[in-house]
């Protein structure tokens, strides 16, 4: 028998701060999956998609979201996609995935992100400090997303609503992340 | 004198360097931070030159390989360059900017340009 049990952990353990007014919290309970479109594809892509998750592709740098299914997929570029669940209805997802697996070469990326949630009246003035893009409301509206980088981490940028917004990057330096973002909410 | 003159035109640079936005045609204007330099533009024209081992490559095949390798022509105006969208999403593109001013005058897509380039 082994003498050490491993177990699993997300990197920002369940973290909720309250730093001037400005809720940060660890998104937990995501899944996250990334679909390459094969050369010559995207006719089948667009097929599969209005099949399985009733949408059409979003052009790249777009972004579509399905309530109903509690996903979201973002086009990160011409021949990739992310898809992301909002649940963790593992029947379902695999359900999508197994449809979706002719058209598109589909890999697992759930443990490599890792998701902070900002929120608050003043989400702006603490995220404008280390993010690139212009996060106005006109430029940046409701569930627009952006590939960025913020503190020279490699970050993807979601907006829920207009106070709050969704960040993730990679988990091997989430908490240098999550520093950042506090940091700045500090220096308000 | 000479020396405030040569630390005014450091802060420029910097400045520069700092804010330069380069306008990415699928993405639309984002920081250059997001982005990497990967060098002349130039590297694209790769001669056709496949040596194997019944066929050696001539002294001006080879000629036009070294060139192609090391020569760089490092011009003080409008440069073409090649840069990553490291940050983003990982497209090359090919930057028409003035070494001088850093303005940008150009910025396409190297998929759509090679595609022109083989039809």
């Amino acid at each position: 028998m082994p003498k050490y049990k491993l177990k699993s952990n997300a990197p920002l353990a369940n973290h909720k701060n309250v730093i001037n007014k400005i809720k940060i919290s660890s998104i937990e309970k995501v899944e996250l999956f990334s679909l390459a479109i094969p050369i010559d594809g995207e006719k089948k892509a667009k097929t599969a998609l209005a099949k399985v998750i009733k949408c059409k592709i979003p052009s790249p740098g777009n972004c579509v979201v399905s309530v109903e299914q509690k996903l979201k997929l973002l086009r990160l570029a011409p021949e990739q996609a992310l898809l992301y669940f909002s649940n963790q209805n593992l029947p379902q997802i695999q359900k999508t995935l197994q449809a979706l697996k002719k058209s598109f070469y589909i890999t697992e990326q759930s443990d490599a992100w890792s998701g902070i949630k900002v929120s608050g009246q003043q989400v702006i003035a603490c995220l404008e400090r280390i993010c690139p893009i212009d996060l106005s409301y006109d430029s940046f509206g409701i569930n627009c997303f952006a590939r960025t980088s913020m503190e020279h981490l490699n970050t993807i940028i979601i907006r829920n609503k207009r106070t709050e917004f969704e960040l993730f990057s990679g988990s091997s330096s989430a908490k240098s992340f999550l520093h950042a973002i506090e940091t700045s909410a500090q220096n308000i | 004198m000479k020396k405030a003159k040569a630390l005014n035109q450091t802060y420029i640079r910097q400045w520069n360097k700092k804010f330069m936005i380069i306008n990415h045609p699928i993405l639309g204007p984002r920081d250059a931070n997001e982005f990497v330099y990967k060098g002349d533009a130039e590297l694209l024209n790769r001669p056709h030159w496949t040596p194997n081992a019944t066929k050696r490559a001539t002294y001006a095949e080879q000629e036009e390989f070294h060139d192609y390798l090391y020569l760089r022509n490092n011009p003080a105006g409008e440069h073409k360059e090649l840069w990553y969208h490291e940050q983003g999403d990982r497209s090359w593109l090919i930057i028409t900017r003035d070494t001088l001013t850093h303005q940008i005058s150009k910025v396409e897509l190297v998929r759509e340009f090679l595609k022109e380039k083989v039809t």
